[in-house]
């Protein structure tokens, strides 16, 4: 171009040919830039309804057990027949690491737990800040204890996607899939229980919390599996509202995708 | 263009470019935050810091790198190019948030330092699906780190020309990973294929436009190429007869360039000779050439213009005398110069140049020469 209008940045202004078309340049980008903002935010995935109630004290009072994972029964309100209502809440550690208690913390010990709630689906976690163990005489009689396991006896090979139960229940959304692998590893190399979130096309949703056939922890074996569509078989057992999948981890393996959504296959 | 190693060195236009920048990031960051909040109110202020910065960081480098080529390919974006530093380190302040908050939301807090979480927590390099592609967002952050931290004059003048170059070309290699770092990332969960397709635009548009303003320089440096054995070189008899223009005695190191009205008036022609880089301006009924290369940041002087009696840089405006290549005092830039010779209308250059700053008589056109 060798007209005779010629821009340099430290004049004032700019010839007129050139501030036409910056001019447009500032039109274009002031309509691309909000259309591109809600293009992005409108087709992204959805949430979950997750939640995590940071900064919002809960004082929670139960019977603690440790295995197969760590958990609080607790009586939660009367049913129809005026009978105690009991749940099972997961405990959790602060930060990415799970719940370890305190020394002197027993099996079917009474507890008081302070903390944060976390809960999605139907089921809750809990963020334990601090932890106090109530009287022995607390103990005797306490009408959460007699909760028992209801053995299926079922076994049962699920797909699914193993993540951490804190950030799948709401600490954070989302929290699966690749952007989420690296937490969920760090998370479950932490101490929290990996669990197998199960959906079908339908978008209905079950987690499973994994440990060995023993009950034993499972965590190292499945870190690489971590954020990836997986198969697992394994005894099916139910703990209040949570199952639990006491799995061969010998049967984990990777999946195609488009294998996730085709059901669960009892054996 | 400034002699002292100011902060920032303002002008009126730069003022304007910053204010524009800053209500573009803010009004993006503004209605993603409000639109996020309004469209999935479920997503947590992590994710939505996490993925506005995230998305505007990456919208931004690719304005940043369109703005190179669409400059080549019509002068009129030049005022973009003006103050493109900024718009880099805005793009890296912004960047460096979304870096943060990712490494906070998913490596910190847990049992091991967030940096050897980033790189410990998936080694599955192997797989292309399973590919840790934070870490690749953190080398891509680290590039616009250091171009950031050497985006100034200083730090121009004090790695050489070459060097500052070289680093700030690594933008390439940082979009590069930047789109991996999308493509083996957040888009192996989202489902839309509009995304994709978003994705997917701004590439073609940023390789597109790289494209479009090679296959233009190439067409512009065959043009100006010129042989030392083509049909129009000094014969030896013109080689030694003075024309009455020329104070050097004509060579027969000497190449036709064109002819005088070739050049418009202030303005150049580039000229390749001999592997020589070279800008040929008229001025003031007089022809002189420098190297085609600015000092500044490589700038091509041919497009440039004379002004107040100085070769003007299209991209900075950096000045020199066209018969020294010497910038103006107390400015210290300088350009190889090279010899004119005229012979009747026809312009000749000799490739070989001298020291830069080395002054050089201008050949002189005749006033009564009816092609001046």
């Amino acid at each position: 171009m060798q007209d005779q209008e010629f821009y340099i940045g430290w004049n004032a202004t700019a010839p007129p040919s050139f501030a036409r078309v910056i001019r447009r340049v500032v039109i274009v980008l002031g309509l691309a830039v909000p259309a591109l903002a809600l293009c992005l935010v409108y087709f992204q995935n959805g949430f979950s309804n997750g939640i995590f109630d940071y900064g919002k004290t809960t004082v929670l009072e139960g019977v603690f057990t440790n295995q197969p994972v760590p958990f609080l029964t607790i009586e939660n309100g009367k049913d129809a027949a005026n009978q105690p209502v009991f749940q099972k809440i997961l405990l959790v550690g602060q930060g990415k690491f799970g719940f370890y208690g305190v020394p002197e913390l027993a099996e079917n010990r009474k507890i008081k737990v302070t903390g944060f709630l976390i809960y999605n689906d139907g089921r809750t976690a809990f963020q334990v800040e601090s932890v106090a163990l109530l009287p022995d005489n607390a103990i005797q009689n306490d009408p959460v204890r007699k909760i028992e396991s209801q053995i299926t006896n079922q076994s049962i090979t699920l797909r699914g996607e193993i993540a951490d139960p804190k950030c799948l229940l709401g600490v954070m959304n989302p929290a699966q899939g690749k952007p989420h692998r690296d937490c969920a590893v760090r998370c479950i190399a932490g101490g929290l229980p990996p669990v197998l979130k199960v959906a079908n096309e339908a978008g209905d949703t079950e987690y499973y919390l994994i440990v060995g056939p023993a009950g034993e922890p499972l965590n190292n074996q499945v870190l690489q599996f971590v954020g990836d569509a997986v198969q697992i078989y394994g005894r099916l057992e139910q703990q209040g509202d949570w199952y639990v999948l006491y799995a061969d981890p010998t049967t984990l393996q990777r999946i195609g995708q488009g294998l996730l959504h085709s059901g669960a296959k009892c054996n | 263009m400034s002699a002292t190693y100011d902060p920032i060195h303002w002008t009126p236009h730069k003022k304007r470019y910053d204010w524009l920048l800053l209500a573009f990031t803010a009004t993006y960051l503004i209605l993603f935050g409000g639109l996020q909040t309004a469209l999935h109110p479920q997503a947590t202020a992590e994710t939505l810091v996490i993925r506005a910065t995230g998305t505007l960081a990456f919208l931004m480098l690719h304005i940043i790198l369109c703005i190179g080529p669409l400059c080549r390919l019509d002068h009129r974006f030049l005022p973009l190019l003006y103050n493109r530093r900024h718009f880099g380190v805005a793009t890296f302040l912004i960047a460096l948030v979304h870096g943060i908050f990712n490494l906070y939301q998913f490596h910190a807090l847990g049992n091991v330092d967030p940096l050897v979480s980033l790189f410990g927590s998936n080694t599955q390099f192997g797989s292309l699906a399973r590919f840790p592609f934070q870490s690749l967002g953190f080398f891509a952050l680290l590039i616009l780190l250091l171009m950031a931290a050497t985006s100034h004059d200083f730090w121009l003048k004090n790695l050489k020309p070459p060097v500052w170059k070289a680093l700030h070309m690594s933008v390439y290699a940082a979009y590069a990973m930047l789109v991996l770092h999308v493509m083996l990332g957040v888009i192996q969960l989202e489902k839309s294929p509009v995304l994709i397709g978003i994705t997917g635009l701004g590439m073609f548009i940023v390789v597109g436009l790289h494209v479009a303003a090679a296959v233009q320089q190439g067409r512009k440096d065959q043009a100006a190429l010129r042989s030392p054995g083509g049909p129009e070189k000094l014969s030896a008899q013109e080689a030694t007869t003075d024309t009455n223009t020329n104070i050097i005695p004509p060579t027969a190191d000497f190449v036709y360039a064109c002819e005088t009205t070739d050049i418009p008036e202030n303005r150049a022609k580039m000229l390749i000779i001999q592997g020589e880089n070279i800008a040929l301006f008229k001025y003031d009924g007089k022809l002189s050439a420098v190297h085609n290369l600015c000092k500044h940041q490589n700038g091509p002087l041919s497009e440039g213009k004379i002004i107040n009696g100085c070769i003007t840089c299209p991209w900075h405006g950096y000045q020199y005398l066209p018969e020294s290549g010497q910038s103006p005092p107390p400015f210290t830039e300088k350009l190889c110069t090279y010899d004119v010779q005229v012979n009747g209308t026809k312009v000749y250059v000799n490739p070989r140049p001298y020291p830069e700053g080395t002054s050089r008589p201008p050949a002189v056109l005749f006033t009564d020469d009816s092609n001046i």
